[in-house]
């Protein structure tokens, strides 16, 4: 997986998998100024994040620019075992798209 | 009423995708099955009120010891509070967060399903000492937990 896009890992836990990943994202408010140039950087975050466990989605989030730059997720599926795969993809407000993916050691 | 109605379309294709059917479904049919909007309106309301009337109409929200909203009684750094909302109640629909000291109270939202456990972790901008407050839909109803952090350095500004 691709560092470009941020770092995920999953760990299988009490039959589940416990999920964290970091997303490589400024998640730029608008109100804050480049202090090099004075000027206003301009909106840019990520809206929607959706979590897939093989295939199926576990989780959606909606999120605004109070979410933190480079975005922590941490959440637990339920059930799971060694082989599954866990994929999360976003979208930001411009429309650019990422996503992480890792397999269950 | 049109969000409500997406809600029991949501709780109708879970067990379809449970017992499978779901993967007779193109992957486009089954991603619009469990799509929500992204709630344009409530991210951009400035009052907390505002936000919740957006997302829940007027509903009232019972505060409830069974959601733990977890942060530090004291950031040192506004720009990344890290946050966990556990509800410990049976059939968790969404779990929202709020900020009442941001200039754009909502932080984020998410929708949950049995698959995983109802505990999300992420890290949020908290743009002064003020109250994070968790909103969980569970089982039709709404419930609240609210927390005081305390921000010696704000997350919003310059």
């Amino acid at each position: 997986m691709s560092r470009e896009h941020g770092r995920i890992r999953v760990k299988a836990k009490d039959g589940g998998i416990d999920v964290r990943a970091i997303i490589r994202h400024p998640m730029e408010t608008g109100s804050r100024e480049d202090p090099a140039t004075g000027e206003t950087i301009p909106r840019h975050y990520i809206q929607e994040v959706v979590c897939e466990h093989n295939g199926d989605i576990v989780l959606t989030l909606d999120w605004g620019w109070g979410v933190s730059a480079n975005p922590f997720l941490a959440f637990h599926i339920q059930q799971g075992q060694p082989g599954d795969v866990v994929l999360i993809r976003w979208t930001d407000d411009r429309g650019e798209t990422g996503s992480l993916e890792a397999k269950v050691a | 009423m049109q969000r409500r109605k997406l809600l029991e379309t949501g709780c109708i294709a879970m067990p379809l995708a449970a017992l499978g059917l779901g993967a007779l479904l193109p992957a486009r049919a089954r991603a619009a099955a469990t799509a929500h909007a992204w709630p344009e309106r409530a991210f951009h309301a400035e009052a907390v009120d505002a936000v919740v009337a957006e997302l829940f109409g007027d509903r009232n929200a019972e505060d409830s010891a069974r959601i733990t909203l977890t942060a530090p009684d004291v950031a040192e750094n506004g720009r990344v509070v890290p946050i966990e909302v556990a509800a410990d109640l049976p059939g968790v629909e969404t779990m929202t967060v709020l900020s009442d000291g941001n200039p754009y109270p909502l932080l984020a939202r998410a929708h949950v399903t049995p698959a995983i456990a109802p505990r999300v972790s992420i890290r949020v901008k908290m743009g002064q000492s003020a109250n994070l407050i968790a909103l969980v839909e569970a089982d039709g109803k709404l419930y609240r937990a609210t927390r005081a952090v305390k921000v010696t350095a704000g997350g919003c500004g310059g």
